[in-house]
């Protein structure tokens, strides 16, 4: 698929029993790709199930000259006069059936509105996503200014942010599901595996939607220590606790007029259980240590992704607790694996971000400037074809078999895991090319399979097994980026150092604490800095499997 | 009392003739190139609608359904239709003999424009009620 700026063109699927439409538009509006025609309600939904969420828009004709075997709603007790009515009006049965298999998606009707019959369409969310042409026939003109508007409109709802939703309809209903309980009181209970998007979505969706002036505090509650956690989120007056040498504000105080995002929630200690039941039962807090509740207005976004019920059920979570975070409230966002259809979209929203960061833009530059490229735009390209050469246009080209290994990768690290998998290839392909001298097409950098599956495979090196005699310690390679700062390398080289040891140590806390720190008594420490890192077990334990 | 097959035969002298006739035409913008014009002039009568089973012109399009439209021959509406179709088979002949200059084109536009119109209000009145 081809991108216009950062955008797909479009895919439209023309519903006609003849080809005229569809030969115009081919060579009229040449931008998007046309499927069909679909000369029947069978055609269409071969179609449709066949490229799915592919489809961005339909044009359907309204009459339909067929055999009765292929019209929709054609009874063998038909007249001939009855079967002649509904040729006519085959178009808006068409669309009366695919509301219901496909409701959101846009159709633009053949003829103008107050051509219909009266009462022909039903009202209601159907025609949200309807359109029909200005008068009965129209110009090339102004058919591609009204698909564009409708493209155009429905990619800036998509693009909304820095969360991607893709064009699958059930995630674009989980979108609008989210921004509907923004608004609302109850508090938004997030599931979904690691990566996948909660906090982004926390900030970006409920937050933003929200219509709250406040700010977005989010708390990862797994790298809290249990015992520190209710003073953390409710606040503590001097001496509560053991080190308290000043009045704290929380939290939920900081929170105040605005969202606190609660992520992990399956590490809240049974004392900030019960404290959080009270700011969702009354709408108050306490301090640790003060008797004063003092009344805090949070939108309350949870997040997890631990089966909360097992711990309900094994006694390490307050069923009182569990009962108020309302199910209906409750939003599942899915793994990235399920979300097959939108690779290059999803591939195309993702690099539009990171060449937008600094790094990638020196890069790039870099790039422009040894192979004496014009400045311009960044297109990615998937598929086979190269397209032909423009001026300022640096072509980021994924051919098919690297699409194939990123579509085949489980990505148990989800839009996190892909994020950065596509950048590294950005990255590396570009690296690759400075300092060599210039190919037949500068203007293309193209990411080889290899390379990514390189990066699919890459992970973080083996873990530090091989003793080095002479030196005492262990070789590993280290992944950094280039245009880190130094105390982002130093980070990056700790993370990946910690999860050698713990893939090198079967995950025991008490042996990496022996090696870091010479003292197996010392895992707790080792495990808060795991955590300070921002690494989870489980997610190690997800790529492990 | 209408007779039944008049809206039936309305509906599709609107959408079959009416809007085919004029649709390629219409679809090249207010300033067209004249050869793209004649071109398109062409394939709108010429081959008004097309399908697998083959292209139908405007002519025998008319001609299909005058039969069942016969109650409308005193109506103002038709004989403005059958004055403009008598222009569209006078053009169709100098096309079909591939002489037609910017007049004939300019002519055959007007017409089919005209039969386009006629179909919508005929249509507009009858089929509506």
């Amino acid at each position: 698929m081809r991108s216009t700026g950062n955008m797909p063109v479009g895919e439209i699927l023309v519903v006609d029993d003849e080809d005229r439409t569809i030969d115009l538009c081919r060579r009229a509006i040449p931008e998007h790709r046309y499927r069909g025609p679909a000369r029947s309600w069978r055609e269409v939904e071969r179609e449709l199930d066949r490229r799915g969420d592919g489809v961005d828009l339909v044009l359907l004709d309204v009459v339909f000259d067929v055999p009765a075997t292929d019209l929709l709603g054609a009874t063998e007790d038909m007249s001939k006069g009855e079967l002649e009515a509904l040729r006519r009006r085959q178009g808006i049965e068409i669309l009366g059936w695919l509301r219901r298999r496909w409701p959101e998606l846009p159709v633009v009707l053949m003829t103008s509105r107050e051509e219909l019959p009266l009462g022909a369409l039903s009202s209601g969310a159907a025609e949200e996503y309807t359109w029909f042409l200005d008068d009965d026939v129209v110009d090339a003109q102004s058919l591609r200014a009204q698909i564009d508007g409708i493209l155009g409109a429905r990619r800036g709802e998509e693009a909304d942010g820095p969360v991607y939703w893709g064009r699958s309809l059930a995630l674009r209903r989980l979108r609008r599901k989210l921004e509907v309980l923004a608004r609302g009181r109850l508090p938004v209970v997030l599931l979904g595996p690691t990566g996948s998007g909660k906090s982004l979505v926390a900030r970006h969706v409920v937050h933003a939607r929200s219509g709250r002036e406040g700010r977005f505090v989010a708390v990862d509650l797994s790298t809290i220590p249990k015992e520190l956690c209710a003073a953390h989120l409710f606040g503590a007056v001097k001496g509560a606790y053991t080190g308290s040498v000043a009045d704290r504000t929380g939290a939920f105080e900081a929170a105040h007029g605005g969202t606190l995002f609660l992520d992990e929630l399956g590490n809240l200690s049974a004392d900030a259980q019960k404290m959080l039941l009270q700011v969702l039962q009354e709408g108050t807090i306490t301090r640790l240590g003060d008797m004063k509740e003092r009344p805090v207005d949070v939108k309350l976004v949870v997040a997890t992704n631990e089966d909360l019920s097992a711990k309900v059920a094994d006694g390490a979570f307050r069923s009182d607790l569990y009962m108020r975070l309302n199910p209906a409230t409750t939003v599942t966002l899915p793994a990235l694996a399920d979300r097959a259809p939108d690779w290059e979209p999803l591939l195309t929203f993702t690099l539009a971000q990171a060449l937008a960061r600094p790094y990638l833009q020196g890069l790039v530059a870099d790039y422009r400037e040894a192979a004496k490229l014009s400045p311009g735009k960044v297109e990615v390209v998937t598929g086979a074809t190269v397209p032909a050469h423009r001026d300022g246009v640096l072509v980021l080209l994924f051919p098919e078999q690297s699409m194939r290994a990123l579509g085949q990768h489980r990505w148990p690290g989800n839009l996190r895991e892909f994020a950065m998998v596509a950048e590294n290839a950005v990255l590396f392909a570009l690296a690759e090319q400075v300092g060599l001298p210039p190919g037949e097409r500068p203007d293309v950098v193209q990411v080889r399979p290899k390379l990514v599956r390189d990066l699919l495979h890459s992970d973080v090196g083996p873990p530090p097994t091989g003793e080095d005699g002479d030196e005492g310690g262990w070789r590993m390679p280290v992944f950094v980026r280039a245009h880190d700062t130094l105390n982002k390398v130093a980070v990056d080289c700790e993370r990946q150092y910690f999860v050698a040891l713990w893939k090198a140590h079967g995950g025991d806390f008490s042996r990496m604490a022996e090696v870091l720190l010479g003292d197996s008594a010392g895992a707790r420490k080792v495990q808060l800095r795991f955590n300070q890192l921002g690494l989870k077990v489980r997610d190690l334990k997800e790529r492990a499997r | 009392m209408t007779d039944p097959t008049v809206p039936d035969a309305l509906d599709r002298l609107r959408h079959d003739l009416g809007k085919a006739i004029v649709r390629q035409v219409t679809w090249l913008g207010s300033d067209p190139d004249p050869d793209e014009l004649r071109e398109a002039l062409a394939a709108d009568l010429l081959a008004t609608r097309r399908s697998p089973a083959g292209a139908v012109g405007a002519v025998a399009l008319f001609d299909g359904l005058r039969p069942a439209l016969i109650s409308l021959a005193g109506d103002e509406e038709w004989r403005r239709l059958d004055d403009a179709m008598g222009e569209v088979r006078a053009v169709v002949r100098v096309l079909e003999r591939g002489a037609a200059n910017g007049d004939d084109v300019a002519r055959g536009v007007r017409a089919a424009r005209a039969v386009a119109e006629a179909c919508r209000a005929l249509h507009r009145k009858h089929a509506r009620g």
